[in-house]
C-alpha cells in the first residue's frame, strides 16, 4: 500500500515538476574552498567520474530522494531507471559507489553543513545560510 | 543447429559483498553462478580483491580482478547494466578471460572539463575455456598484462586499450597434430608445427571505442584487433555499433556486429597427397571466425531494479568459420536467427 502511495506521489511530483520545474541548486559546505561549479564538474562528481571537488578536497556527493528524478533530468537528461542501471554497472564492476541517499532537504543541508567535502542539491525555497550555492540548475 | 528454446544459456545469479575496512581500504567479493560451458551451474569466484585508495584519484587493487579491456566487459554478468538481452557475440564471444589474479592501478586526472583515467594491470589467468572439438583449454599460468586509457567529457567517452596475453599451454586440439608434424622428421613440417603452436606465444589485443549518450540517445562504437605469431590466430578483427533510444520505459535498440579472422593456410611440405596436410587445413580452418550479426531489440524498465528485454539476432556465418559455435554441423548453411528474452533484477 505504501508502495502504491509513493508511486502515486511520485507521479504527482512528476506532473508538478513538468508544469513548474523546481528551482534546484547545488550546494557545498561553506569551507569547501569552492565558490562556483560548472555543470560539467557537477556531472563528473554526481556521476562518480571524479571523486574530488575543484578545490582538491575529497567529494562526498549526496542525493535527495524527493528531488532525485528532477535533478538527474536537469543535469544529464536521464530518467531514474537509467541512473540506477548506470550505478549498477559501476558498483558491480568495483568502480565506485553511488551518492549517499538522504530523505529530505533538511537532512541534505545537515550533512553538507557538517562535512567539508559534502555536496548536495536542494530546492532553492528550502535553502539555508549554513550551506553555499555553487551552481543553479535553472540557469 | 536446430530449433528450440532454452532457459539455461543466459541464466545467472550473482552475489557481491563490499566491506569498507577504513576510508581508504575496501574488500570486495563477487561470486556468479551461470550456465557455463560444461553444462552445469557451478558458482565461480569472479572477484575477490582488496582496494586501497590513498587519494581520491589513485586506486590500487590486489587479488582476483574482473577484466575490463572493453568498456562493458567487467560487468557483462550484470544484465541490468546494459541494453542487450545478449551482448554481441561477434565482439564479446572471443573475450574468454573473465578475470585475472593480480593487481591493477588506476590514476584519474581532471583534464579540461573532462576526466582522464589510466589503468595498468597485470596478473595470471586461472580458468578453463571450451575449445571444441577438443578438450577444454586450460589457461592456468597464462600471463596477462595491459593498459587502458579513458577520457570522458560531457556526453562523450572514448577508450583505447592494449593487452598482451602470454599463453602457457597448447590448445588441446592442436597437441596430437603438432606432435605428428614434428614426428615426421621433416624440417618444414616441424617449422609449421612451431608456427601453428599457441603455447609460449603472445596474443596482442588493441581496442578502441567511443560511447555517446545524450538525453534519450545512446550510441556505442567499438573496434578490436587481436594479433599473434601463431597461424591459428594471426589476426582477428571485430567490432560493433549500437544505437538505442529511450521512449519512456521502453528503449528500442539496434546493433550491428562482425568478426573476421585471417586464415593463414600453409602446407606441410611433405609429398602430396598426405593426411597431415588435410589435418592442418582442418585445424586452422576450425580456429577461424567470420560472421556478421544484425540485432533488433528493446528493453522495458517495468519497475525499479528490474527490466525485461527482448532481442532478435540474425547471424550469417561465412566460409564455415564456426570457431564461436559449438557442435556446428558440416552441412549447416551458416544462417541463424536467435530470439532472446531476459529478465534482470538487482537487489
Amino acid at each position: 500500500m505504501r508502495r502504491v502511495a509513493s508511486l502515486l506521489l511520485a507521479s504527482l511530483l512528476l506532473l508538478a515538476s513538468a508544469s513548474a520545474a523546481a528551482d534546484l541548486v547545488v550546494v557545498t559546505n561553506i569551507a569547501s574552498g569552492v565558490d562556483k561549479l560548472t555543470r560539467a564538474e557537477a556531472v563528473n562528481i554526481f556521476m562518480g567520474r571524479y571523486k574530488k571537488l575543484p578545490s582538491g578536497m575529497a567529494a562526498l556527493p549526496i542525493d535527495e530522494e524527493g528531488e532525485k528524478a528532477a535533478f538527474y533530468r536537469a543535469l544529464v537528461g536521464k530518467e531514474l531507471p537509467e541512473i540506477q542501471s548506470y550505478w549498477a554497472r559501476l558498483v558491480f564492476s568495483g568502480q565506485g559507489s553511488p551518492p549517499r541517499q538522504m530523505e529530505n532537504a533538511g537532512e541534505v543541508i545537515d550533512i553538507v553543513a557538517n562535512n567539508k567535502g559534502a555536496i548536495g542539491y536542494v530546492d532553492r525555497k528550502k535553502l539555508s545560510p549554513r550551506v553555499r550555492i555553487v551552481l543553479d540548475l535553472a540557469q | 543447429m536446430g530449433d528450440g528454446w532454452s532457459g539455461d544459456v543466459d541464466s545467472r545469479i550473482g552475489v557481491q559483498v563490499n566491506a569498507r575496512l577504513t576510508s581508504e581500504i575496501e574488500g570486495v567479493v563477487q561470486a556468479v553462478s551461470y550456465y557455463n560451458y560444461a553444462g552445469n551451474y557451478n558458482p565461480e569466484l569472479t572477484w575477490a580483491f582488496i582496494s586501497y585508495a590513498p587519494d581520491p584519484d589513485l586506486k590500487v587493487r590486489l587479488g582476483r580482478l574482473g577484466r575490463d579491456v572493453y568498456m562493458l566487459s567487467d560487468s557483462r554478468n550484470v544484465g541490468y547494466s546494459y541494453l542487450w538481452a545478449r551482448p554481441p557475440v561477434d565482439y564479446f564471444g572471443q573475450l574468454q578471460i573473465s578475470h585475472i589474479d593480480g593487481a591493477d592501478v588506476v590514476f584519474e586526472r581532471q583534464l579540461g572539463e573532462g576526466i582522464a583515467s589510466l589503468k595498468l594491470y597485470g596478473g595470471r589467468a586461472s580458468q578453463k575455456i571450451p575449445s571444441p572439438p577438443g578438450a577444454d583449454f586450460d589457461l592456468d599460468g597464462t600471463r596477462v598484462l595491459g593498459a587502458n586509457l579513458n577520457y570522458q567529457k560531457g556526453d562523450w567517452q572514448i577508450r583505447s586499450g592494449y593487452t598482451a596475453i602470454k599463453i602457457k599451454d597448447e590448445l588441446p586440439g592442436f597437441v596430437p597434430l603438432l606432435a605428428a608434424l614434428r614426428a615426421t622428421g621433416s624440417p618444414t613440417a616441424a617449422g609449421l608445427a612451431d608456427d601453428m603452436a599457441l603455447a609460449g606465444k603472445t596474443l596482442e589485443i588493441v581496442s578502441f571505442g567511443g560511447v555517446y549518450e545524450h538525453g534519450p540517445w545512446q550510441a556505442q562504437l567499438m573496434f578490436n584487433r587481436l594479433t599473434s605469431k601463431s597461424l591459428a590466430s594471426s589476426q582477428r578483427d571485430s567490432g560493433y555499433f549500437l544505437l538505442g533510444y529511450r521512449a519512456g520505459k521502453w528503449t528500442p535498440f539496434v546493433t550491428l556486429s562482425a568478426i573476421r579472422s585471417t586464415n593463414d593456410q600453409r602446407g606441410t611440405g611433405l609429398p602430396t597427397p598426405n593426411a597431415l596436410d588435410t589435418a592442418v587445413m582442418t585445424a586452422l580452418a576450425g580456429a577461424q571466425s567470420r560472421q556478421r550479426t544484425q540485432s533488433l531489440g528493446a528493453r522495458y524498465d517495468f519497475m525499479r531494479n528490474a527490466d525485461v528485454k527482448i532481442q532478435v539476432d540474425r547471424i550469417r556465418v561465412y566460409d564455415g568459420a564456426t570457431f564461436l559455435w559449438r557442435n556446428a554441423q558440416p552441412d549447416w548453411n551458416g544462417h541463424a536467427t536467435i530470439f532472446s528474452m531476459t529478465l534482470d533484477f538487482v537487489f
